[in-house]
């Protein structure tokens, strides 16, 4: 990423460049964004990762937590901020993982705020937080067929999605002349 | 589905299957069981369900569900142009949209690299600091009315009313304000607006005295929330919970202060906590107080409003922008709000991320009433303030 190269130079802060000497394999690069001073953080190294950062740097308070769909790269990401508090020292750790197969370390054990948060996460691309004691979907119902924040779900949803609600609740507006009238109005949109 | 493999999707299944039922079947105990509460319960503030486990009139266990609200404003940002997102914003949370506002703005001026003018700032430092006084107001409302204070009900909303009609005069609209935009304000001061604000904000102390008179000297509400949905400090921060939550506990930690955004750092305030209990009495005094610090702030915004252009130049209509990621957090009336914004280069953002502080707040909501009544219940909830708008997003 551009900014990435852009920022490769820049002066780390005093715990990232602790954090870099402790987790030399794990620890696969650093930049800073607008607003937190980012470390991207092998997949596989994240619990031992944050277990240091909670107890010997003192990041108590987990800001938020998100991910996000990289479909060129065929990945999927997962974003921790952290704050310490006090002092309001900031970090931002980026996680990796497969696309096809998406699993990361739950930190639910660390940081209890990260409990919806992961639910979340889960519910919206499907990333799997191994070690998460309760991980259901938390917006979508829990038959929803797909990761609706991945970007190759359309926003209008998909037709699967559309036959489960026929099939349910919504028959009635679903006729073959209540179709075609709705079709007609798309058409001279 | 196509992206697992046929092991991975068993073991999702596997997760999906995690029912109710089934549920029910693992701590099913003979003298335990099981009472549904909600989604349309009055005092829920919207449409919040939770299963509840009682064991005689205590609480042993409860589950909540989200999303009865759910309308995917992080998927809809993906498909919107900048400046119409803010508008989304204030329909998340609809009790303080000025806040809502500011985080995203915050995030879109950081990654533009704007400078806001100065009477920009404090234009947005007045609606917000305007707005918290009118959700504070809401929420002492429907909390007494929760617990049977009917009377204090409708002296807020009296309130209330002058600062959106103040609202109405500054922007056209009195809840949805949309007034913060990337760059600056929309409107600046209508003539005489400030005059009535300060007439409003002289005013309000009295009232506020009115309320405490109401609730704070009267021994049956005060002996009815001490001691009830009590949260150490420790366990406050471990659960993610922010704002007058977290500084009920005892945590000094305020945005303004701490990590300020603005112009914060000129203004002269105190952050309350409450008596170190952290209990439902201790959250109450907090948001009392913060009303009060709160007229502070807007008195200083007027005494030293400075002249000049309200909004930055460069910010157009259809702003593209670089690519970059930002992320902003602000002091929202219900806690920290956090905004994530990641951009592509081309006019709509490639990923926005909204991080409410009412979901992550009611991660402690297990803690907090388990072993309580179920009496409780409503006055526990009611004392973290939730907005159900924000919580599902």
């Amino acid at each position: 990423m551009s900014e990435a190269e852009a920022n490769s130079g820049a002066a780390m802060p005093e715990h990232v460049e602790r954090l870099k000497q402790n987790f030399q394999s794990s620890f696969l690069d650093f930049y800073e964004t607008k607003d937190h001073p980012c470390v991207e953080v092998k997949a596989e190294g994240l619990l031992e990762f944050c277990t240091y950062m909670k107890d010997k740097l003192g990041f108590n308070y987990l800001r938020s937590l998100t991910g996000d769909d990289l479909p060129e790269e065929n990945k999927l990401e997962v974003l921790y901020f952290f704050v310490r508090i006090p002092g309001a020292e900031k970090i931002q750790l980026r996680v990796k993982v497969d696309r096809d197969d998406p699993k990361v370390a739950s930190i639910y054990y660390l940081w209890r705020s990260a409990d919806f948060q992961e639910r979340e996460v889960y519910d919206m691309y499907g990333v799997v937080f191994e070690g998460h004691p309760d991980l259901r979907r938390l917006l979508m119902h829990e038959s929803f067929p797909s990761f609706p924040m991945r970007k190759d779900y359309p926003i209008g949803g998909t037709e699967d999605d559309m036959y489960e609600v026929k099939g349910y609740w919504a028959e009635e507006f679903y006729t073959p002349e209540q179709e075609e009238y709705r079709e007609s109005r798309r058409g001279k949109k | 589905m196509s992206f697992f493999s046929h092991s991975e999707e068993e073991r999702l299944a596997e997760y999906y299957r995690t029912d109710i039922e089934s549920f029910f079947e693992a701590t099913l105990e003979a003298d335990k069981y099981w009472l549904n509460m909600g989604p349309q319960h009055p005092s829920t503030h919207g449409v919040f369900r939770m299963l509840l486990q009682l064991d005689g009139e205590k609480v042993a266990d409860v589950v909540p569900y989200f999303g009865y609200l759910h309308r995917a404003f992080e998927k809809l940002g993906e498909y919107r142009e900048y400046q119409m997102i803010t508008p989304l914003t204030d329909r998340m949370d609809y009790l303080c949209a000025a806040t809502m506002n500011m985080g995203y703005c915050l995030a879109v001026d950081r990654l533009m690299g704007i400078e806001v003018p100065r009477r920009g700032e404090y234009m947005r430092i007045i609606a917000q600091e305007l707005n918290r006084i009118a959700s504070h107001l809401v929420w002492l409302a429907s909390f007494a009315l929760d617990l049977g204070g009917q009377g204090v009900f409708l002296y807020c909303f009296r309130e209330r009313e002058r600062i959106l009609d103040l609202f109405d005069r500054l922007c056209g609209t009195r809840q949805a304000l949309t007034y913060i935009r990337p760059g600056g304000v929309s409107y600046d001061v209508p003539p005489g607006w400030l005059g009535e604000l300060k007439d409003f904000l002289n005013k309000f102390p009295g009232w506020l005295k009115e309320y405490e008179e109401l609730l704070t000297e009267n021994e049956i509400f005060v002996n009815r929330v001490t001691n009830i949905g009590i949260i150490s400090a420790e366990d406050a921060l471990n659960y993610g919970m922010s704002g007058p939550n977290l500084r009920g506990s005892g945590v000094k930690w305020d945005i303004r202060r701490d990590d300020p955004y603005n112009l914060y750092e000129e203004f002269d305030f105190e952050i309350p906590a409450g008596r170190g209990v952290g209990d439902v009495l201790d959250r109450y005094h907090v948001r009392l107080e913060e009303m009060r610090q709160s007229t502070y702030i807007l008195l200083q915004a007027i005494e030293n409003l400075p002249e000049g252009p309200i909004m930055a130049d460069k910010v157009g209509w259809h702003p593209k922008i670089k690519p970059g990621e930002s992320s902003a957090s602000v002091e929202s009336a219900r806690g920290e709000f956090v905004v994530y914004l990641k951009a592509d280069g081309t006019k709509v953002p490639y990923r926005t991320h909204f991080k409410s502080p009412c979901l992550v707040n009611l991660t402690a909501l297990r803690k907090l009433l388990i072993g309580n009544l179920i009496a409780d219940i409503m006055a526990i909830f009611g004392s973290l303030d939730v907005v159900l708008g924000e919580v599902d997003r």
